[in-house]
């Protein structure tokens, strides 16, 4: 299991500043979904039982209806669990020293990317669309010296907030390098 | 055309443990990527526990059936009484 005090190659002195997943109206947008599939089968016996009520006197139908029933909704919960999982173990974590993406494609796929903070030269933030500026969601696009891809935080709550938060770090880091170096140069004129 | 009930049934055994397989499949990566922590573990109880409710609703229903019924399809067919 995954733990916050215990991140994939911790460095020293790395804190996490922040662990970010989808927003929650993606999860929403699924709950409703799957809820629309619970009602269906309900939809459709209602119909059937108004349009032609004599079709469940076969000896067959009853068997048939409970099997069929109770499979559809076997499997309609386990696409939602999946459809959980794929939510859930979708996260970003931003500590003080990387940024790290870790993306659950599916089952039997999963990637764990990580980016250097000091390597981080532009971060972009995008609000597009009607829900997502209803609902504060949007994307974050992370750019780093040497790679032509882009680190892509999809579908995140408060983006802006995420892309200041970055370019803070950012900016605490070059800071820190541009200390140190002044450090080095004294000790080496001394 | 006659055939046994029972024959739907072991195809819907066959699916349950398909079912079961991909269930755990599940459990398997919330457990081992999930952080370890109490959403993780109460998401997974709620995901199981209807799972169990699901399975044991649908068992209840089942078990009414009787199961050796000998069901005769088509019986115009199988007695050769198509009147064309």
């Amino acid at each position: 299991m995954l733990s916050k005090y215990n991140l994939p190659n911790q460095l020293p002195n790395e804190k996490i500043v922040k662990i970010i997943r989808r927003d929650l109206f993606i999860l929403f947008i699924k709950i409703v979904f799957f809820l629309f599939l619970f009602v269906v089968p309900l939809i459709f016996f209602f119909l059937l039982l108004s349009g032609s009520p004599g079709l469940l006197g076969h000896e067959l139908a009853y068997p048939m209806i409970i099997l069929g029933t109770s499979a559809y909704y076997l499997f309609i919960w386990l696409f939602f669990f999946f459809s959980f999982i794929d939510y859930y173990l979708d996260v970003w974590i931003i500590t003080s020293e990387r940024i790290i993406d870790i993306q659950q494609h599916g089952f039997f796929s999963r990637v764990i990317a990580e980016n250097k903070i000091f390597r981080i030269q532009d971060v972009t933030s995008e609000v597009n669309g009607f829900f997502p500026t209803i609902m504060a969601y949007g994307d974050v696009y992370v750019q780093t010296a040497g790679t032509k891809e882009r680190f892509l935080f999809n579908q995140i709550p408060n983006p802006n907030q995420v892309r200041d938060t970055i370019i803070k770090l950012v900016e605490r880091k070059k800071q820190e390098a541009r200390a140190e170096e002044k450090e080095e140069r004294m000790e080496k004129v001394v | 055309m006659t055939f046994s009930l029972s024959i739907l049934f072991y195809i819907y055994l066959g699916f349950l443990v398909v079912w079961f397989g991909l269930f755990m499949v599940a459990l398997y990566h919330m457990l081992k990527f999930g952080f370890k922590n109490f959403m993780t573990l109460l998401s997974t109880f709620i995901f199981a526990g209807v799972a169990v409710l699901l399975i044991m609703a649908s068992s209840a229903f089942i078990s009414q059936i009787d199961w050796s019924l000998e069901i005769t399809l088509f019986s115009a067919v199988a007695n050769n009484n198509i009147g064309f």
